[in-house]
């Protein structure tokens, strides 16, 4: 009967699932991300981050007593509202009471409780500070762009125009052969394949903060660039320093008349039936003429 | 009478492992037997049950996804009146699955009523005129994640606040319904979201306001938000609203109202949950129980929400800001900005407020000298001469109350 239920279970509620038989998985684990300063609710542990793997689960640091707290501390809510939180033993012994105390938590036996309070105490341990820490990493402006004749940067800039005239020019005709709802279906064929026929040494895309295709999520050096550009205003381009000499060139995208057709607020029922078929979870509507819709991007190779 | 409904807590994604027991629940998680024996009846596994944020601003920041809980940057709380969009999530528990309007009840009882009553969803509309107010509701915890010694809980950096425009009746019509007894102290409210713990007997939280609070005309037993029905996650079909008090002691998914003839003692009401100590004490002090003090009026605070923090402005132009002021029951008086790091301070143009209890909007030009890094600062003032500090003010145990200056940090040139 059980094993009826768990079966059923595993078709319907869970993508990673064990049969009741097999022994618990190992703890699927990801290389911990570079040290950077911590982000606000995305905490990398205060451990030296880095040195440690992380379980790609629960954002747990995978270090002795790990299994113990993914078991124990990610059954009533997710390991999330636990690696937010920092403090020493006493810290986190005082919080195990109050749950126990008030929110149902079980009682753990000594070698138990000792386990998980030094792992907590370990990995997510007290923050020193004063009166007022700084502002966090998500929240700076990036470092001052690389000059315009700058060789990298007139590389990546001459890159991006193949993928803007291909893009802008499959749009126009795409619309004047099929109308707007027509050209939603050209869009959603030919951008994905424009801009990897655009990339040379040299890769292109596009990326917003504001989605239709995910597939469009900007690569990790330009996440702070496109965030800055999308409060800067007159400012024509943004660059990055990548590992290894490399450099990365973003320009933004303003919105123009032509775009609020798929982009802005009335659109058309046909454009609207088109676009909820082919991209479920589209963000990239509402906007106004002249807004920041984006970035082009650009990521130039060493040399 | 009928008992409101505590929950429609549906099978299905959720309800599934329900019915299996204790032992299976073990099994799928890998857990120890002997541990999985402590699973009370109904509980839930994680695991098996994230919660979604479908609909909200992709940029909204999850700090838990169960229970979820999520912030809005600052500058995505830009519009003067709050979108459903963005607006901050703080779950305790579990949101009811499903809730249906047609038959939602609310119960009003409580040793200080002269007879529980109980009404629907559609007497409460019917009966008592609807009153539309923009109310801010901010979390207690809002900035907590810049104490230190750590405050635990959500660490919240400034963006559990928001403004909307809520609909409802009076609270103090609704209760006249069951006659208050001249001993009423307190309201507190009951909802239909269920223990993380799974524990069907178990409230997550029964905060409320005290007997003056609930008088006000502004405090309302809302069903409707910026004109349409109050959205699942913000207390569907029926929330209370008292602005300028911790958003906790707005009950969402609201069934139940009890007049107290003592202050409410729900859970969170008491303990460390949303109180902070009578008397100031030094940063992580061990402060007793008794020595812990409700949270009633927040403090006052402002946002800069355009342009956001990080951006590149060209040298030579100004630059113009704007953002929102709000002062729990008081108004804003005055907002200034600094560029120097409080050296000096230029007044910012400041609006009334829309009524009671909404926030301003304030709007500045300013001139930076040179190219560089620079961080422009916000600071109101209430009408009691109040400001904020820009540090981080009294420690605390839970965190509370941190209406530090909000600052922006930008690169010219
Ligand atoms: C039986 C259910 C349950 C288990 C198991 C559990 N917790 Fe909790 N915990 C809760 C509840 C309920 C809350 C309050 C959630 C809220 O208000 O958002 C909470 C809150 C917290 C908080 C935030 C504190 C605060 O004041 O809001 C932290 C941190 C935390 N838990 C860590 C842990 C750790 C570490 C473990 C493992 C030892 C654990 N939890 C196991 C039920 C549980
Ligand atoms: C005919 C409808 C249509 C018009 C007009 C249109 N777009 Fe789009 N846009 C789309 C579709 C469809 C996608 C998703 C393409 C894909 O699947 O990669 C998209 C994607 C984008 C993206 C990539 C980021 C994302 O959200 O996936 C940007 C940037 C963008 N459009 C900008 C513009 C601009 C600027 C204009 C005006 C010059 C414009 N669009 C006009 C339909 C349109």
């Amino acid at each position: 009967m059980r094993g009826v239920l768990l079966g059923l279970g595993c078709l319907v509620a869970f993508s990673a699932c064990t049969p009741s038989a097999a022994p618990p998985p190992p703890p699927a684990v990801q290389a911990a991300p570079a040290p950077a300063r911590p982000v606000l609710g995305q905490a990398p542990p205060s451990d030296k981050a880095g040195a440690l793997p992380v379980d790609a689960d629960t954002g747990l640091v995978v270090a002795e007593g790990f299994e113990l707290v993914k078991g124990q501390c990610t059954v009533c809510h997710s390991a999330k509202l636990v690696i937010q939180n920092r403090g020493d033993e006493e810290h986190w012994v005082g919080l195990i009471r109050w749950m126990q105390k008030t929110q149902g938590l079980w009682p753990f036996d000594e070698k138990t409780e000792h386990t998980i309070v030094s792992y907590l105490a370990t990995h997510y341990g007290a923050e020193e500070g004063g009166r007022r820490p700084g502002l966090s990493a998500r929240l700076m402006p990036p470092p001052a762009p690389r000059p315009l004749d700058d060789a990298q940067v007139q590389k990546g800039k001459a890159a991006l125009g193949p993928l803007k005239q291909g893009l802008m020019g499959t749009l126009q005709k795409a619309i004047q052969a099929k109308g707007a709802a027509g050209a939603v279906d050209a869009c959603h064929l030919d951008a994905p394949k424009i801009a990897q026929a655009a990339s040379t040494t040299v890769k292109v895309g596009r990326a917003s903060e504001r989605l239709r295709n995910p597939g469009n999520t900007p690569p990790a050096w330009a996440a702070p660039l496109l965030r800055s550009l999308g409060q800067s205003r007159d400012v024509p381009y943004l660059t990055a320093d990548l590992p290894g000499g490399g450099l990365g060139y973003v320009e933004p995208i303003a919105v123009g008349p032509l775009c609020l057709q798929c982009h802005g607020t009335d659109l058309a029922p046909g454009v609207q039936a088109e676009l909820a078929a082919k991209y479920p979870d589209d963000h990239a509507t509402g906007y106004a003429a002249g807004d920041f819709r984006g970035v082009f991007w650009a990521e130039v190779p060493a040399g | 009478m009928t008992q409101p409904p505590r929950s429609r807590y549906h099978k299905g994604r959720r309800g599934f492992l329900a019915d299996s027991g204790a032992a299976a629940v073990g099994t799928v998680l890998g857990l120890s037997v002997p541990f999985a024996r402590h699973f009370p009846a109904g509980l839930v596994p994680v695991a098996l049950a994230a919660e979604g944020l479908a609909g909200k601003d992709p940029g909204l920041i999850t700090l838990n996804d169960r229970p979820l809980n999520a912030e809005v940057p600052a500058h995505l709380l830009d519009d003067e009146i709050t979108p459903a969009h963005r607006m901050f999530v703080r779950n305790n528990g579990i949101a009811p699955a499903t809730v249906d309007p047609a038959t939602w009840t609310l119960t009003i009882d409580g040793e200080a009523v002269n007879a529980p009553v109980t009404l629907t969803l559609q007497e409460l509309q019917k009966r008592f005129r609807a009153y539309t107010y923009q109310l801010t509701l901010e979390c207690g915890g809002n900035g907590r994640a810049e104490f230190r010694p750590n405050a635990k809980g959500n660490q919240w950096t400034t963006g559990a606040v928001s403004s909307a425009e809520w609909t409802g009746a009076r609270l103090r019509d609704v209760l006249q319904a069951a006659g208050v007894k001249p001993n009423a102290k307190y309201v507190g409210y009951y909802g239909a979201d269920t223990h993380l713990s799974g524990n069907k007997d178990k409230v997550v939280i029964s905060r409320g306001v005290p007997l003056a609070k609930a008088n006000q005309p502004e405090t309302l037993v809302a069903w409707a938000m910026n004109g349409e029905a109050i959205p699942a996650l913000h207390g569907a079909p029926l929330r209370l609203v008292a602005g300028g008090f911790p958003a906790s002691a707005s009950g969402k998914w609201l069934t139940r109202l009890a007049v107290r003839d003592r202050v409410h003692d729900g859970p969170k009401m008491e303990g460390h949950s949303y109180r902070v100590p009578c008397r100031p004490v030094a940063p992580g002090e061990d402060v007793p129980d008794e020595e812990m003090c409700i949270i009633e009026s927040m403090p006052v605070k402002s946002l800069i929400t355009f342009p956001g923090s990080g951006l590149v402005h060209p040298a030579g132009k100004p630059m113009s800001l704007r953002g929102h002021a709000w002062a729990g029951e008081l108004a804003v008086k005055q907002v200034e900005v600094s560029i120097d790091f409080g050296a000096t301070w230029q007044r910012a143009k400041l609006r009334k407020a829309k009524n009671r209890l909404a926030w301003q909007h304030f709007e500045t030009r300013v001139a930076f000298p040179e190219a560089g890094y620079y961080e422009v600062w916000a600071r109101a003032t209430d009408a009691r001469g109040q400001s904020q500090p820009m540090v981080v003010p009294g420690w605390n145990p839970k965190g509370y109350l941190n209406n530090a200056c909000h600052r922006i940090a930008v690169r010219v040139s």
